[in-house]
């Protein structure tokens, strides 16, 4: 690993800029649920377009996540896993995102270290313009939820190398029980085949 | 007796056995194994999590280019075929069936294509050691074709619930023979559901079967063999290979050498070697090098069923059920055919309904309104007389010449295409599928790509010997896909394997 790098913290691109420039269009017009509604001037700080790469900001940062930074996308993870109704699946939540996730995705390249701190700062300067942080956690996941936005736009970005990402993730790691008589899914280690009962649903099972 | 100095070139599943058995037999010799791939790391943690949340895959860069072949437009290349360490067995579905005895005899039952020189009961020993290595699960006590009750070296995979539908549709069309996919799965398989990405190797790939740390063994990725450098008509010098670290071409003797890539591949490195021994390519006098172009294609109805009560869905990455019940010898003449069950066609990925914003009530709904059901298979399939593949001008990334696929499919393929087409719908539909049909009619595939280094008893109607061994040349063997007769219905990978243990046993015996 490459200590130098390791320790080369990536900066906060843009918080300042987001802050102190566009403070006042955070107005919520209205949102319940799914159906959320947001300004233009927020549509268009969401949508509009920064200087990165198609692929993860800095790949070859690796290192741990600090705590406060895991707790921030933790929140958010366990945000959406309650929307989606799969919470109840996982009885150590935060342990099971950080060992078998954050981790792996951020101390082996292409590390998603400098990616995951730029979420953190999009879900605390939201969260400083609404009313509640679960309504920035739902801007993030959910507004426009069927449109794809750009890799180049910060939602984009947001939502592809994170939300996406944990999504698949908390399904395949015991997410996918919500969903009736499912007894295995992509991505779960359901034991031996040559096991009986099988890990997997049988013609006579 | 020892072989000496060995050259192998390709790491896929041929060349690594023959590695395999000749550092177990011949403790004297000395291999070295050719790759023009790289090697790509398997069996790693990250890069199954990365696959699993975004489904890239880390062998894709060794697929082929795009520009690699023409002629394409009715043959596909793209996505068949691995260049890497271990070849495509990185990538493939593990499909084990055996050929059955008839497909020994084309010739013989059908007046096409060539006999095998030898026959089922022949390869039977060697299937056995086969299925060992490559850790087959499948049913032992199915006699279709012949086993002499000789059990799989893994127990059989049961059937999946969502099979039971189409068994039951079998057993009202009076469907017999078909039961459970003998598969590359090992007892270590922990059924996570991302075959194409195995992070505890529960799939086998070749490149677990390649021993670098043999002292007599040496693996050289990156260094596409260009040339077979003849002494004389009837032994080989060495090759002429390509270091692609240094981008030098490189000479280097050796005293036997086994052509162990990719059918294409293989045939194309014998129309390279052309000398003033072998004016059109080494093996190649009678004009067979390259020439009989077969392939599978893909044949795929799909539809989907009414109603869900069970909310079946595929659980598994992988068919569990096989029919060979029109894989006969009374269907050799326009095609036999082989099929299974994949319930991977209509499954319904529900993280990306959440993350399309679908709530899970309504998707407790949409999946208890219907699911998807799909047969897949293949048939034998001849090509129109002609069929073959070519070098092309310019290089690949490899430095390797381009191909040229010339394919035409003949008129009695087309038409059984289409009737097993038929069947497949008949089957589905007697299952309760009676909606959204889609029915894929593909192309041949990079693959299954067999008969462009056929074997014959003569130099007059292929290019190798029962053994593999070149017609007229003493030291060099074409170990692949390539040197099949036909095609047969089947996946060839497990007979590949056996065709490899036999030349590889008799030659370090």
């Amino acid at each position: 690993m490459n200590e130098e790098k390791t320790r080369a913290f990536p900066s906060i691109v843009d918080r300042r800029t987001f802050v102190g420039g566009a403070t006042a269009f955070f107005t919520f017009s209205a949102y319940a649920g799914t159906s959320i509604n947001v300004t233009n001037e927020l549509s268009f700080w969401l949508q509009s377009e920064i200087d990165e790469p198609n692929w993860v900001a800095n790949p070859d940062v690796t290192g741990e996540l600090p705590q406060q930074f895991l707790k921030i996308l933790t929140e958010f993870a366990d945000f959406v896993s309650r929307r989606w109704e799969i919470r109840d699946q996982f009885p150590d939540f935060a342990n099971l995102l950080n060992s078998d996730f954050f981790s792996y995705k951020t101390t082996e390249r292409d590390s998603y270290l400098t990616e995951y701190v730029k979420c953190t700062y999009m879900i605390d300067t939201l969260a400083k313009h609404t009313n509640t942080r679960d309504e920035a956690h739902e801007i993030l996941a959910f507004w426009d939820v069927e449109k794809e936005f750009s890799i180049k736009s910060r939602l984009g970005r947001f939502r592809k190398f994170f939300r996406d990402e944990v999504a698949y993730f908390l399904l395949s790691q015991g997410g996918f029980r919500r969903f009736a008589e499912l007894k295995n899914y992509k991505g779960y280690h359901g034991g031996s085949f040559t096991e009986i009962p099988p890990p997997y649903r049988v013609i006579d099972g | 007796m020892t072989l000496g100095k060995v050259a192998i070139v390709g790491s896929g599943v041929a060349g690594a056995t023959i590695a395999d058995i000749l550092l177990g037999n011949d403790a004297a010799s000395k291999i070295v194994m050719f790759e023009a791939g790289n090697e790509v790391v398997m069996r790693d943690h990250r890069k199954w999590l990365d696959y699993i949340t975004t489904g890239s895959l880390p062998y894709y860069w060794n697929e082929d280019d795009v520009t690699d072949a023409s002629g394409t437009e009715n043959f596909w290349v793209k996505g068949g075929r691995l260049m890497a360490v271990g070849g495509s067995t990185l990538h493939w579905g593990g499909w084990c069936p055996r050929f059955k005895p008839e497909d020994f005899f084309l010739k013989s039952n059908t007046e096409r294509g060539l006999d095998w020189p030898f026959t089922y009961e022949d390869l039977t020993p060697y299937y056995v050691k086969a299925e060992q290595r490559l850790r087959v699960t499948g049913d032992g006590s199915r006699d279709d074709p012949p086993r002499h009750n000789e059990p799989y070296p893994v127990p059989k995979m049961p059937l999946a619930k969502k099979d039971g539908l189409i068994v039951n549709a079998l057993e009202n069309l009076g469907i017999s023979s078909y039961g459970n996919l003998p598969i590359a799965r090992s007892t270590s398989c922990q059924t996570v559901g991302s075959c194409a990405y195995c992070p505890v190797g529960g799939r086998y790939d070749a490149s677990m079967d390649i021993q670098s740390n043999f002292e007599t063994f040496e693996l050289r990725s990156k260094s596409p063999v260009a040339e077979i450098i003849m002494d004389s008509k009837k032994k080989a010098y060495g090759l002429r290979y390509v270091d692609m670290n240094t981008g030098e071409h490189q000479q280097e003797e050796f005293d036997r050498i086994f052509v162990c890539g990719g059918s294409m591949e293989s045939a194309k490195l014998l129309l390279s070697s052309r000398s003033r021994f072998w004016h059109s390519g080494l093996g190649n006098d009678t004009g067979h090098v390259g020439q009989h172009l077969s392939a599978h294609s893909l044949l795929r109805v799909t539809g989907q069923m009414p109603g869900n009560a069970s909310f079946l869905q595929q659980e598994l990455d992988f068919p569990t059920l096989e029919c060979r019940h029109f894989d006969v010898p009374e269907n050799q003449y326009k095609g036999k055919f082989y099929f299974v069950h994949d319930g991977r066609i209509g499954h319904y990925n529900i993280t990306k309904k959440l993350l399309a914003g679908t709530m899970p009530a309504q998707i407790d709904e949409e999946r208890a309104s219907g699911t998807g059901f799909g047969l897949a298979g293949f048939m034998e399939e001849f090509a129109a007389p002609g069929s073959r593949i070519e070098l092309a001008s310019g290089k690949n990334r490899f430095g390797l010449p381009k191909t040229n696929i010339v394919y035409t499919t003949s008129d009695i393929t087309k038409s059984a295409k289409l009737e097993w087409l038929e069947k497949m719908e008949k089957i589905l539909r007697v299952a309760g599928v009676d909606r959204d049909f889609r029915i894929k009619n593909g192309n041949p595939r990079a693959d299954h790509t067999v008969s462009l280094c056929r074997m014959s008893d003569s130099a007059s109607e292929g290019v190798v010997d029962q053994n593999c061994k070149i017609h007229d040349c003493d030291n060099v063997h074409v170990v692949s896909n390539a040197v099949f007769p036909n095609l047969t219905a089947v996946n060839p990978t497990l007979t590949l394997v056996a065709v490899a243990i036999k030349v590889a046993e008799n030659l370090s015996r």
